[in-house]
């Protein structure tokens, strides 16, 4: 990875916490948020396959453990495996559709809810009770099947070395 | 090896040694600045928004501020004596709870910060004395407890958390000479009411609206009469040696703007 990749990936995974502790939590639908940071996390995976969505998920998942209140790396285990998870089932992929990556992020995204709230559970968190989880279920997979496309698209750009964006202009040349 | 590495930080937070509490603090001074500005810019569309979404609601506290300033425009003409002896009252009323502990008033920043937290953010760290676990309170009552400090900010998990637990007493509303029963309080989530499952025997007399403060036990981390709620209801448990008993808190939690730390905490 290069330095300027390594650069721009950080940059938008700082930018999706941003959002996530500033815009997000003040735009309750239902009382659940968007999770900003699990659309980065998904659409890195869809953008850049499971090694690009684990490190996503884990960097911004641990900031995000730091920031808040709750059990310090339960969001980085989640989102590791969901960002992994994701990169996993495009690899097989041929076709070009856009149906694929949708679907795969509403998936990725109604998991990701409940494995929170499930191995929170398990770790006496009482989740269930925090949230209400079916509105946050829902909340969180319609909006980002909602971004994941555009949302793929900034990862896409991030994850893109300049080697092959060159060689990309000059096909279209 | 992320998902390993995860583990091993959930394993370390949960005997709660230093370095991620060390490195959590530094993460959140860090980001505050970051975070201020976020919030500064994405503020102005959080009031869009909630006007947009909650306008019923808007309209009817509207209304109902109304005719509360109409009640107090009247109250004002026909009884401005006695009413500023209730304020002074009052006044006195909510500072006498405290019984002259030290406070540092702080502003709430943000509510929680993804959709599994129910924690509030206040805009006072460590540099204003502010420890993890002093009380956090207003002119109503107990919001909860401080959770995590960092250098200007704090995290304060409200009472409602179903993760905090406290010890709370519970006075006859009509009895003046009722001593109190302690019992041990649990959050049930945002926006409900705080329950009391242990402590409360089935043989002890509890109603309605039977007022509940802070017990001041040994073990706790509150100082004693911090007014908690009032009993909105009463069940056996389910053993039936034991009363379930559900308490509403006098917080607003929606509508919390300022708060008080306590700077107090309990004697070894």
């Amino acid at each position: 990875m290069t330095g300027l990749r390594i650069a721009k990936v950080t940059f938008v995974g700082f930018v999706a916490v941003a959002l996530q502790v500033s815009v997000a939590a003040q735009l309750p639908i239902a009382g659940a948020m968007v999770d900003v940071v699990l659309l980065a996390t998904i659409a890195a995976g869809l953008a850049a396959g499971p090694e690009a969505g684990a490190g996503v998920g884990f960097a911004c998942g641990l900031l995000i453990d730091l920031l808040g209140a709750g059990p310090v790396g339960l969001t980085a285990l989640v989102y590791t495996m969901i960002g992994y998870g994701v990169g996993v089932s495009q690899i097989g992929v041929l076709r070009t559709s856009r149906l694929i990556p949708l679907a795969s992020a509403t998936i990725a995204a109604l998991v990701a809810v409940f494995a929170y709230a499930w191995i929170g559970e398990v770790l006496g968190q009482h989740l269930f009770a925090v949230a209400e989880v079916p509105t946050v279920a829902l909340v969180v997979t319609v909006s980002t099947a909602v971004l994941c496309l555009p949302a793929r698209r900034v990862m896409g750009w991030a994850f893109a070395e300049e080697d092959e964006r060159r060689i990309q202009g000059i096909g279209r040349w | 090896m992320l998902i390993l590495a995860s583990l091993t930080i959930l394993t370390i937070n949960f005997r709660s040694t230093g370095p991620v509490q060390a490195v959590g603090r530094v993460a959140g001074s860090v980001f505050s600045p970051v975070r201020d500005a976020a919030a500064w810019v994405g503020h102005p569309f959080g009031n869009l928004w909630n006007s947009a979404f909650h306008y019923s609601e808007v309209k009817r506290e509207n209304q109902r501020l109304h005719r509360r300033v109409d009640e107090l425009e009247a109250r004002k003409v026909h009884d401005q004596i006695d009413q500023r002896l209730y304020r002074q009252l009052l006044a006195q009323a909510d500072i006498t709870y405290l019984q002259g502990l030290p406070t540092v008033a702080a502003q709430v920043t943000s509510g929680p910060l993804s959709n599994f937290q129910d924690s509030l953010t206040i805009d006072r760290g460590s540099g204003d004395g502010i420890k993890v676990g002093m009380a956090v309170v207003t002119d109503q009552g107990l919001v909860g407890r401080v959770a995590k400090v960092s250098g200007g900010q704090a995290q304060v998990q409200p009472i409602t958390d179903p993760n905090l637990s406290f010890f709370v007493k519970v006075y006859s509303r009509t009895d003046k000479d009722d001593p109190g029963t302690t019992g041990e309080a649990h959050g049930m989530g945002t926006g409900r009411d705080v329950r009391i499952s242990d402590g409360i025997l089935a043989n002890v007399r509890v109603t309605e609206r039977d007022p509940v403060y802070t017990s001041g036990v040994s073990t706790s981390t509150y100082p004693p009469g911090v007014p908690v709620g009032t009993v909105s209801s009463v069940a056996p448990t389910a053993d039936r040696t034991q009363q379930r008993v559900d308490v509403h808190p006098y917080v607003n939690f929606d509508r919390l703007s300022i708060v008080r730390v306590v700077l107090w905490e309990p004697t070894p």
